[in-house]
This record gives C-alpha cells, structure tokens and sequence, in this order.
C-alpha cells in the first residue's frame, strides 16, 4: 500500500493558479489532450458549465462573480466532438459539437493555444438537488481547446508565452512581491469516500482570505463543493503562542469556529461554522474528527490561498479549469 | 452469486488447460528484450531471475520497506474515452479454501494454510541503490501454473516515463518472518495494463508476474494451490483482503487479513483517473500491504491493494477488475 501519487490541487474561482498549474506540469509524451466545454447562464441566475476531458464529464454550478461552486463528476465517454455522461439521479448530457468558426487565442500564448467555438447541440438535462437549479436545452454555445499545445507555452515555443508564464507564477507564489507575517488555520477531515477542508490564511494586518472544499463520492458520482472568501484581517484571531484561533468569516460562510490546544496536547476544533454551496447549504465546516494546523510565518504575501491538502482533493481536473482562463 | 457463477463458468471455457507446464526459467545470466506492447493493450517485459533465490537471505528479507512509486507521467489522461465494458469472466481456483473470519488488519494465524499460503510476500530491488522493498501478491490461476498477481506499482513504476521494477523480483508464498515455507519464486516476466503504464492511472494499478520455478523445481501453483480470479463483476463484493504490511504499526513479519470487509464505494480521485473506477473497502493497510490480494468467496481474486491516505484513515483502495486486468491476465497466463 502507498500513498496516492502526488495531486496538484485546484480551486475553481481562481483561475491564475490554475493556468500556473498548467503551465507548470511537464510534458509527456501523450497525444494533446482535449478539453470540451460549453455554459448556459440560466434564468435563476445560476450558470452550469459543462466540461468533458479524458474519462470525465464535469458539470459545474455557480452563479456568476460568486465565488462558490458546486461541480458534479461522472466517468462518461468524451470523444474528440461529443460529450455523454450521465449524473445519477441529477441529469444527463449527450451533445455534439459543431465547429462555428473563428479560433480562440489564448492572451499569454498568442496563437499556441488552439480553441475552436461553435456549438454543442443534443440533450442537456440538469436538476439540482431539491430542484434549487434546472436546466432542459438543446443547444449551447461552448468549445473545443487543445490543452496539450498550452504546455508549450512554457517550454520555450513562444518566448512571449514563455515570460508571461514566468511573470504568472512569480505572482501566485508571491516572488518579488511584498513580505508579510501570515497565520493561518486549516483543518481537514478525511473520510473514506471524500472530505472536508477548510483554511483561514491572515496576511499581516490588511487581510483575510477562506478557502472551503467539500468532496464526496455516492455511487457512480462525484461531488466537490468550493468556497472562496476575503475578509478583513479581524476575521482571524490568534494568540501570540498560537494556542488559540478563532475565524469568523463572511459569506458564503456562516457562523464561526475556534482551534484550541489543550494542555494535554490535543486539539479542539469546534464552533458553528458552515458554509453554503450550490444544491448543499449550511455543510457544516467543524467536529472532532477534522484534524488541524495552526501556523504563523513571514515571507512572501500568496496571491491565492495556498495550494489545498493533496490527499484530498486527488487529481486536478486541470483540463476542466482550462476553459474558464 | 450467480453472477459469480457465470463469471467462473465463463472462465473456465476460455482459459488453457491446468495441466499445462511452464518452460523454466530464462538461462542464468541472460535478459530479453521486452515483451510488449502487445495487442492486448497491456505491457510486459521479461526479466532475469539470475540469482534473485540467493541473493534474499532471511537477513535481506527483515530489512526491505515498503515500496512506494510514484508515477512519472504528467497526467491528463488519453483524449479519448470509453466505459470499461468487459464481460464477466475468470479462471476458477485450483487450491479453494475460505479464510477465517477477522475484524481488523489481523495476522493470519497460520500463513501455510491453503487459504493463505497463495498469499505472499513480493521483495525487489531497486535501481540505482535505492535499496530492496517490498509488496504483496497472490498465486492465481493460469494454464502456466505460475501466475503472481499484485498491484502495477509493484512491477512497473507508473506512467510514461516509468521503468520496470525487475531488480531480483521475488515472491515468496506464506512468508513468516524471515522464512520461506514453500521457497522462493523469481520472476521471469512482469506485465501491468495499458492504464497503469501509459499513464500512472491509478484505476489501473494492477500488475501480474510469471515466476520461474523454487528452488525445489516446483511451479508455484503446485507448491501452493492458486485463487481463481474474475473480472467484469458488479463492485458490491465483500473481500478478504489479505497482505504483508510493514510500515508501522506493522513489521511485515506475517501476513494480515481483513475478512469479508464490504465494497464502500469509490475514491473521489477515481473519477479523473481513466480506467473502470476503483473500488474502496475499509481495512486499515499501511505500506507493504501494496498487491494483496482482495478475494470474493475466499478464494477468486477481484482486486488488489493499491494506495491509502496514509494516517488519515483506515480506507484501502483497490483497482476494479475489468478488460484491462482481463487483457493483463490472458497475456500474462499464455507466458511459458
């Protein structure tokens, strides 16, 4: 038995670290990669995305300029022109795409990034859990990238793309940017079939940010839940010998929790705290089973939260994140 | 159970007679070429047992970890996707025996017991002085009588830019601490699926051996009996996993078996991995327990270990048994 091979972590509403993602994974002798996808903004204001890539068909709600989202996972059969899959008990897609014309080019990659448009026609059928989104169409606009051609950016091809991609990473990992003493907070509940995550990053005295993920798998599907949120740094309260934190944040959290250290050396995480994604309100984000860290450091201010816990978000569906750049 | 049923039934039509003998091992000293690909769409390459009998003393078998790979592919899948639609089949068990019910990671009390001794203990070592580590594997089935099937990590490192694990390759049937009741079987050729090598897919974490003869002359399944094994089955299994964990809190000495611990469902990180989902069951494995069998009925493999989530539970994940396994085992069984 071993552990599960490193995972790159994703975060669905921060899409600068999911392009530093991309353009930091290593080249591989397989054939480009193709991601499918297309949106519907729906009259409830939820936009549901689409997505197939390899084994995956991915449906991702959220509500536009939110940042938090729920996405749905099946194994279904992605071709280079269609997507199927089916979402047990939820929906299901069968679309085909058609070519509209023009070619998408990619800011940072000039023309390296292919991605044709048009439009996926056939069967798209979504209900939520407890009908808090539904969607029946035929048709919707979307598109067809060629992800493997996007590693070049990286490797030199375009010396455009090249510092760009560069420039993009020192940003996220906050290289020549300012230093700040940042604290944060995570606590982690793993369980056999999926998770709980949540981190409170305090950066000095301007500002805090929480980050919430919820996965879980029943049956032949897959649910992830993200949540995103800013604060002000009051949010966060520690002690200087960090044997105490407390988190408040906003929405689309509710509620607030403590981390304390017992004398005995035990930790306690406990408190109110819950957050609200798409079809799953109030999950709550605290309990005796989730296991903690308290950490304070100084150095470089991230300009995201921190990469999420390997083990438990798996692989990243970095194909799935790429339509959204 | 019917299922089951047709499963074996099917089996037994489409694999090569028992009695079949295997060819002895390659000539000391020599390595082929690799095997494969093959059309089958597994990968295979031959290996020399060379001196691997010799070279593990009881001392060398005490002091191998646990093996941990990980894959050297970027991931990403291949473009093009398709369900795993294999039918139910199998090869029956030559040795049937049940285990004895168990609650927990327990050491078997008798690793010589026909239920147990296909079970054993997997030892290698590694390239470039990493050192020697060590899996688990089960004796199965197969007109070659010599069939070892445990997980790819065991065999074959993961992913494109992989290599094969084939550094002394040894199995060694109802290992106890340090002793080997039925001796000591090299590997002669190791194979994994498509999934596993082409892409470090963790659905397809599955890796078979055919082993030359002990040092008695004896084939492996004559020495101890083989599981059957059955692919294209529905998840909802109840397995007996068996294994040889080291790391702590276990030492490897013996082997441990978790009895009848239902399918659970699967792994979150399945769902981006292609190949057929994996299957989860609770057993708390640690490193070591990689390729123990996971058997339905006592006696028919349908999975092995694969990977957990180290201290963070006790949740053992294991790869589906479909048309890649399926493949890797018609290939690996027609190995003389």
């Amino acid at each position: 038995m071993r552990a599960p091979r490193p995972k790159v972590s994703w975060l669905a509403a921060v899409a600068p670290l999911a392009a530093a993602l991309i353009l930091a994974a290593p080249a591989t002798a397989q054939p480009p990669p193709r991601a499918l996808s297309f949106s519907l903004l729906n009259s409830d204001g939820y936009q549901v995305t689409v997505t197939g890539f390899g084994p995956t068909v991915a449906l991702a709600v959220h509500r536009p300029k939110r940042p938090v989202a729920t996405m749905y996972l099946v194994h279904g059969r992605v071709t280079k022109s269609s997507i199927q899959g089916s979402f047990p008990g939820l929906g299901r897609v069968d679309v085909h795409f058609k070519p509209g014309g023009r070619k998408g080019k990619h800011p940072r990659c000039e023309s390296v990034i292919r991605g044709l448009h048009g439009t996926f026609k056939g069967k798209i059928h979504f209900r939520g859990e407890n009908d808090y989104t539904t969607v029946d169409a035929h048709r919707a606009k979307g598109k067809v990238v060629d992800y493997g051609l996007l590693r070049h950016c990286s490797g030199g091809i375009s010396s455009h793309g090249r510092k760009s991609t560069n420039a993009l990473i020192k940003a996220i990992l906050g290289l020549g940017g300012p230093k700040a003493k940042t604290t944060r907070v995570l606590a982690e509940w793993k369980q056999p079939l999926g998770g709980v995550f949540f981190e409170a990053t305090q950066v000095g005295r301007d500002h805090t940010q929480f980050v919430a993920v919820e996965q879980h798998t029943f049956g032949r599907l897959a649910v992830l839940h993200v949540a995103h949120a800013h604060g002000s740094a009051k949010r966060l309260a520690s002690d200087p010998a960090l044997s105490f934190a407390s988190v408040t944040p906003p929405a689309p959290f509710s509620g607030s929790a403590d981390l304390r250290h017992d004398p005995d050396g035990s930790k306690r995480w406990s408190g109110t705290l819950t957050a609200t994604f798409p079809g799953a309100p109030d999950v709550p984000l605290t309990g005796p089973d989730f296991k903690t860290i308290l950490a304070r450091s100084w150095g470089p201010v991230p300009t995201v939260p921190a990469p999420l816990p390997k083990r438990l978000l798996g692989e990243v569906p970095r194909q799935l994140l790429l339509p959204s750049l | 159970m019917g299922v089951l049923a047709c499963a074996l039934t099917a089996a037994a039509a489409a694999v090569a007679p028992l009695s079949a003998i295997a060819a002895p091992p390659h000539a000391h000293g020599s390595v082929s070429s690799p095997i494969g690909p093959a059309a089958s769409g597994t990968f295979s390459t031959a290996v020399d047992p060379g001196d691997a009998t010799a070279f593990w003393t009881p001392a060398r078998l005490r002091n191998a970890r646990a093996l941990t790979v990980t894959p050297t592919s970027a991931s990403g899948g291949a473009p093009l996707a398709t369900p795993d639609t294999a039918a139910p089949g199998g090869a029956a068990p030559l040795d049937p025996a049940g285990p004895t019910a168990s609650s927990a990671f327990d050491p078997v009390a008798d690793p010589e017991a026909p239920g147990n001794r296909i079970g054993g203990a997997i030892f290698v070592v590694l390239a470039g002085g990493e050192g020697v580590a060590r899996c688990s594997g089960t004796s199965v089935s197969a007109a070659n009588r010599s069939l070892v099937i445990t997980a790819g990590h065991c065999v074959y490192d993961g992913g494109s830019h992989g290599h094969w694990l084939a550094g002394k390759w040894v199995f060694i049937p109802g290992y106890r601490n340090g002793e080997r009741p039925y001796g000591v079987f090299p590997a002669k050729w190791l194979g994994t699926t498509r999934p596993w090598r082409q892409e470090g897919s963790e659905n397809g974490d599955v890796g078979a051996a055919v082993v030359g003869r002990n040092e008695r002359g004896e084939l492996l399944a004559d020495a101890v009996g083989a599981a059957g094994i059955a692919w294209g089955l529905p998840p909802q299994q109840s397995f007996d996993v068996h294994g040889y964990p080291v790391a702590p809190p276990y030492n490897g000495s013996s082997q441990r078996l978790c009895a009848a611990t239902p399918y659970l469902g699967h792994d979150f990180g399945s769902f981006l991995w292609t190949g057929p989902l994996n299957l989860a069951v609770e057993c708390p494995v640690t490193g070591g327990a990689s390729g123990g069998g996971w058997l339905i009925n006592g006696d028919t493999i349908n999975s092995v270990t694969d990977y957990g989530y180290g201290e963070a539970g006790s949740t053992d994940y294991g790869a589906y048994f479909g048309g890649a396994v399926r493949d890797l085992y018609k290939q690996a069984a027609k190995v003389k």
